[in-house]
């Protein structure tokens, strides 16, 4: 990668508009060229400063409402009703490599990612809720938060379980179960697939409650389908 | 010498026990290790910890000889430093903390005084940058890419401009930036 290519690249990495591979491979190319970190942290400043002058003071040109902006419905923008914010299980799914997207959604929901709230007081009472989740990817990486504002939600740990229905056996042919997962500060349980790979399908989730004395008892369970649309 | 040659050359050294390599390898590549990781973080002080860590494996395993092809040394770093990165979320979220494992959390500093003045300083500079530009649609661009984050080729579509000329007016906006800062700031960086 010459210097001009480095500098076209610059923007897209810093506004993390390259996937993970591409970005890596970017990082590998900058890491010890001192000229191109000074690009970075130049281009860098010059985007923060934006976003401070931003929301400090209006800048002398006015920003343009865009369709991108207009069009973004997700949950985060929109707000969510009482009853779901105290009971459900967020997904988030991650449309590539996971590593990079990762670390984006710590510090918040990005427009990148498909997020969608699984509300646990209907999958109660309706054991063979689907859900389908439209998405561009053939592979999907989950995470999900579990927002655990129910009664029931007094258990030392949980024990989080995740089974393909109907698959041909060598694919996710055995559940992932994620054991002694415990309350976040915020009340929420972090359940991450680490790079495990769902492929799309239906699946069945079970959220268990375990005693001091490990005994379960069901929390909640359904069934979720990851369903492709291209 | 390409980089390629050098990390070869760094990796073949210290398979040799040369600890002067090792301290040349972090000199060369730290800067570019705690950008990235500050970058993927968003937290200073998060990022300086993995890299001390980073190099920690770094160094274990080319010491070990755990790097195949020496050419790709930074790729490898990269690589490693991401892996810490990731490890650490995954513990911080499987963990329930408590009262005392947040008092050894780190801190970021981006609300301590200095960093508030910084960004002030920076706000200041940017609007001068912005007020500079010589034509509405050059700020409109600049406004757009940066903090709508749209899609370059739909600027230039809306625009009829070239992919190159947005190139340049991006290149221009933070040269400019560049003098500006240095006017502004001086030495005090």
């Amino acid at each position: 990668m010459d210097n001009m290519a480095a500098n076209q690249q610059i923007e897209r990495y810093l506004l993390r508009q390259m996937d993970e591979q591409e970005a890596s491979e970017f990082e590998a190319y900058y890491l010890s060229n001192n000229e191109c970190i000074d690009q970075l942290e130049m281009a860098e400043r010059l985007l923060e400063g934006l976003r401070f002058a931003k929301d400090s003071q209006p800048l002398s040109t006015p920003i343009i409402a865009t369709k991108k902006a207009a069009n973004d419905s997700r949950w985060w923008r929109k707000g969510l009703p009482v009853w779901a914010s105290a009971a459900m299980v967020m997904i988030t799914l991650f449309p590539s490599l996971m590593m990079y997207n990762e670390l984006k959604q710590q510090s918040g929901p990005s427009a990148e990612l498909s997020v969608l709230s699984l509300p646990l007081t209907e999958t109660r009472s309706a054991d063979q809720q689907v859900i389908k989740v439209p998405f561009s990817e053939q592979r999907m990486i989950l995470s999900m938060f579990v927002d655990t504002e129910l009664e029931q939600m007094v258990h030392p740990s949980y024990t989080f379980e995740l089974s393909a229905i109907n698959q041909v056996k060598s694919q996710n042919a055995n559940p992932w179960i994620f054991n002694q997962l415990k309350l976040d500060h915020n009340d929420m349980l972090y359940i991450d697939l680490g790079k495990s790979v769902v492929t799309p399908g239906s699946y069945r989730f079970t959220l268990l409650g375990l005693s001091e004395n490990n005994e379960k008892r069901e929390v909640s369970s359904g069934t979720v389908t990851f369903e492709l649309q291209h | 010498m390409t980089e390629a040659q050098a990390a070869e050359s760094l990796v073949e050294r210290i398979l040799k026990g040369d600890q002067t390599a090792e301290q040349e390898m972090v000199e060369r590549y730290n800067r570019g290790v705690l950008f990235m990781l500050r970058h993927r973080s968003k937290n200073r002080a998060l990022a300086e910890d993995i890299s001390q860590e980073t190099w920690r494996i770094v160094l274990q395993k080319v010491r070990a000889g755990d790097l195949k092809d020496h050419s790709k040394l930074s790729a490898f770093i990269v690589q490693t430093a991401k892996n810490q990165l990731l490890m650490h979320y995954r513990s911080s979220h499987q963990t329930k903390v408590t009262l005392d494992d947040k008092a050894d959390e780190t801190v970021d500093m981006s609300d301590q005084p200095q960093q508030v003045l910084e960004k002030y300083n920076l706000a200041q500079v940017v609007k001068k940058l912005v007020s500079e530009l010589k034509t509405p649609r050059d700020r409109e661009l600049i406004m757009r890419f940066y903090l709508q984050e749209e899609d370059k080729q739909s600027i230039c579509q809306d625009y009829q401009l070239s992919e190159l000329h947005f190139n340049r007016v991006l290149f221009r906006a933070r040269q400019r930036f560049k003098e500006l800062w240095v006017e502004h700031i001086g030495e005090h960086r």
